[in-house]
């Protein structure tokens, strides 16, 4: 009775589990406007942003010539973020704001606006500074990296569990789920540190970005993790592949959305992660307990991710040219190839004869550095903006 | 099937079966009665501090500081007395403990009245009252059950544990209400009363044991023939203590014990109401919904109990821990949602408050063995209680600093998920049996 309870029991979690609509958050345009003279001061500064959004922190701020903060507590309505301001100085103002939007993604930016003639102002560098997509370099790496993790952590958990369904238990196999847990949950503080690293390490953007739909997300995750601590100490791996499901769903649920097809997006995502999960760890779980009975798995899986992968790629492009126009195009050719490289070398028996492993144990050992390879692909992916 | 339920089986030369004997209610049932009584009240005087800390201020000019300072030396030792108390029912038997203590309880509630200093308020307050009902406490719900009540006791227990919020629910605003318009000394003299006139009940009606009377334990097949213990009582505590801390079961109780006393008493108990304050709602509103959690908090206790009589307390106690843990991280979601979502948080989280206590009275027992576990229940209890007491405090200073609870509801959210993962690891792999611990009286069925 404890299994069907558990079953109904996620299945109210899942129906409970908030559902966000996803995108990027780009400034659309603002009150004063970047670079706009102004005759005198303004009253306050306006930003409209392509969806809604939450100010990170303090929202906006703004610097006067003589680089006194001037802005007041800022407020948000919907897609619109006001500040007052109180300031009677001339020359230029610099505007630095940061935001979250409903996907979690931290945004920020600066521009100037000059009140009567140009002058210095002490944080105008912030405004040519460079920026990946909408996070900061380091916040980039982080973040690429604790989704890398994250993916490890998926593809360990689950997909050595679903590997002793389809083969059959074996007591090697045994502490590897635990390690998935434990990289699940570890990459969780270094996703918060990654948002806090694009965009500023104080208390108040700490706060806001707990308090954001990303710190619900982190802590649903961190939730469904020890659940599935909590439940590997049951013999049926049942409950584990369904909380592998729920995982999957909140993946998905802060993955890039498709425009338009916001339902879509989340579930294509979680199949693709899903399969992943089930062709990674398999692939692991080979290494160490080789089973022959796993391959035509290892092929399903692998087809429904390229199959997934393929259709987010066409949702997420805009255009073929997108491929070469921008850093999200250029990462997903680079996936895409290797991909086409690793699904030649597991089909051809030509090139197998070069790698010959009668155990199975030494190829297995390559697919999974394929495979770890194309993870980072994706948790590259994953923390940049896509053109569409 | 053996049941005693005629009280002609006093006499078994005397034949029984020839007349229908008169159906008379087993003396457990009575001994269960005065037990709620005691608990009830003894909920009731430890709710006091809480009413008394306006008046005091008004009365005194102390600050909140001193006064707190009381409530927390009352809250440390209510916990810690547990053990010592289930050594001294061990030794002395349960009515003797809980007579002394209700004297206890009444002497400091009245002897306030003439109080004039601080000291007086932590010794009588603090330290009497908190020795006093930390003998009425979840330890003596547990060694009640456990000697009188075979079959049932799960449900028993559920009843007893109940009547700690009942007496809450009752006394509180009653309390609230005497201190308000008659001063806050008519309701220390009322506390000081009730407790002297429960003496005589207890006195009277409460036994130490069925074979005391001749009788077996409620739907017991075989005599009682555990004898009075021996040896200094706070030896045994310790003793008690001692076999615990050896026993891999016992960490894992205690710190699930010490997670639940977290996410109820130290958060919930004490900062919703300032938490739904901060997100704007009126103060009664918000006190009004603390007393729907204790309302639903008495029906799933009374549930939980007859749930223990039937099912593995182990997956009680995750499927408790667990949905818990979701509730406190919907938690923040709730907050956004009207009153809704608010209200599914206070009927999901009222009904498993202290619906954990049956379940995990349960496990020590067959952890512990019949004879000693109450004391070790004791010392897991008093984890309960210092969880409660580190995360009042935690939380308090996750408000300070950032302004927000969401963290600290999300935190102990995580954290009874972890205590769901502890209480499914308990018994599961075979070790060494240390000296003393009697195997667990049920094998672990796992599938």
């Amino acid at each position: 009775m404890g299994r069907r309870l558990l079953v109904v029991g996620l299945a109210l979690a899942l129906a409970l589990a908030p559902r966000t609509a996803l995108a990027h958050a780009v400034l659309f345009g603002s009150d004063p406007s970047p670079d706009s003279v102004l005759v005198a001061p303004p009253a306050s500064v306006t930003l409209t942003f392509s969806e809604t959004v939450i100010p990170a922190g303090k929202g906006i701020t703004v610097f006067s010539p003589s680089g006194r903060q001037v802005a007041g507590p800022g407020r948000v309505e919907g897609h619109v973020l006001t500040a007052p301001i109180s300031a009677t100085e001339t020359g230029t103002y610099v505007v630095i704001w940061q935001a979250l939007a409903a996907d979690t993604h931290p945004s920020r930016g600066a521009f100037r606006f000059v009140v009567g003639q140009p002058s210095a102002n002490p944080y105008l560098a912030a405004v040519s500074g460079g920026e990946i997509g909408t996070a900061t370099p380091l916040g980039f790496v982080l973040q690429a990296l604790a989704r890398w993790i994250h993916f490890i952590g998926m593809a360990l958990a689950f997909g050595i569990i679903a590997y002793q369904v389809l083969t059959r238990p074996a007591p090697r196999l045994r502490r590897l789920p635990l390690a998935g847990v434990a990289l699940l949950i570890a990459a969780e503080p270094l996703a918060l540190i990654a948002q806090l690293a694009s965009l500023s390490f104080d208390g108040d953007t700490a706060i806001a970005v707990l308090a954001s739909p990303f710190g619900r997300l982190l802590g649903l995750r961190l939730g469904v993790a020890l659940l599935v601590w909590a439940l590997l100490a049951l013999e049926s791996p049942w409950p584990v592949l369904a909380l592998g499901g729920v995982m999957a769903l909140i993946d998905g649920a802060s993955a890039h959305a498709i425009p338009g097809l916001p339902g879509a997006g989340l579930s294509l995502d979680a199949l693709h992660v899903a399969a992943m999960a089930i062709w990674v760890g398999g692939l692991a779980g080979f290494l160490f307990a080789p089973d022959g009975r796993f391959r035509p798995y290892a092929i399903g899986g692998f087809a429904v991710a390229i199959g997934s992968g393929l259709l987010l790629a066409l949702a997420h492009l805009g255009s073929p040219s997108d491929l070469v126009s921008n850093a999200y195009g250029w990462t997903l050719l680079i996936k895409a190839a290797i991909v086409a490289i690793a699904l030649a070398s597991f089909s051809l028996p030509l090139l197998r004869r070069y790698f010959p492993s009668p155990s199975g144990g030494g190829q297995g050992g390559g697919r999974l550095g394929v495979a770890g390879i194309i993870l980072v692909l994706a948790a590259v992916l994953i923390s940049l903006p896509p053109p569409r | 099937m053996g049941e005693v339920k005629f009280i002609g089986e006093l006499f078994p030369d005397r034949p029984v079966y020839s007349v229908k004997p008169m159906k008379r209610v087993h003396y457990a049932w009575i001994v269960a009665a005065v037990t709620f009584v005691a608990l009830m009240g003894a909920a009731g005087f430890r709710a006091t501090p809480g009413v008394l800390i306006v008046p005091l201020e008004h009365e005194f000019g102390w600050n909140r500081a001193i006064i707190s300072f009381a409530v927390f030396i009352n809250l440390i030792l209510f916990g810690l007395t547990g053990p010592f108390a289930a050594a001294l029912m061990n030794r002395f038997g349960i009515r003797t403990v809980t007579v002394g203590a209700l004297v206890t309880v009444a002497s400091g509630a009245l002897l306030t009245t003439v109080m004039t200093a601080p000291w007086q308020l932590y010794l009588l307050w603090g330290v009497v009252v908190g020795l006093g009902t930390g003998c009425i406490a979840s330890v003596l719900a547990a060694t009640v059950a456990s000697r009188w009540f075979v079959q049932r006791r799960g449900l028993v227990l559920g009843a007893l544990t109940a009547a700690g919020a009942t007496g809450q629910l009752i006394f509180l605003p009653f309390l609230g209400f005497l201190a308000q318009n008659r001063g806050w000394r008519s309701a220390a003299i009322t506390v000081g009363i009730a407790a002297l006139v429960v003496v005589p009940i207890v006195a009277l009606f409460l036994r130490n044991r069925p074979a005391d009377l001749g009788l077996r334990a409620y739907g017991a097949t075989t005599a009682d023939s555990g004898p009075l213990s021996v040896g200094n009582p706070i030896r045994n505590a310790f003793r008690g203590l001692g076999l615990g801390v050896r026993s891999r079961d016992f960490w894992l109780l205690a710190g699930s014990f010490f997670i639940c006393g977290a996410s109820t008493n130290g958060l919930i108990g004490t900062h919703l109401i300032p938490a739904s304050m901060d997100h704007g709602m009126a103060e009664v509103t918000a006190a009004s919904l603390l007393a729907l959690i204790g309302v639903f908090d008495v029906i799933g206790t009374l549930v939980s109990g007859v749930l223990t009589d039937r099912f593995d307390s182990r997956w009680l106690l995750f499927w408790y821990y667990g949905l818990r843990g979701l509730s406190l991280l919907f938690l923040p979601y709730a907050f956004g949602t009207a009153y809704f979502g608010l209200i599914l948080f206070i009927v999901f989280y009222g009904l498993d408050w202290v619906a954990t206590v049956p379940p995990t009275v349960q496990l020590a027992r067959k952890l512990f063995g019949q004879q000693n576990f109450t004391i070790v229940y004791g010392w897991i209890f008093a984890a309960h209680q210092l969880g409660a007491a580190s995360i009042a405090l935690a939380a308090g200073a996750v408000r300070t600093f950032f302004g927000d609870y969401q963290l600290a509801f999300m935190s102990s959210g995580l954290l009874c998920l972890i205590a769901a993962g502890l209480v499914l690891r308990i018994v599961r792999t075979r070790r060494t049996e240390g000296p003393g611990l009697p195997a667990p009286a049920e094998a672990p069925a796992y599938t």
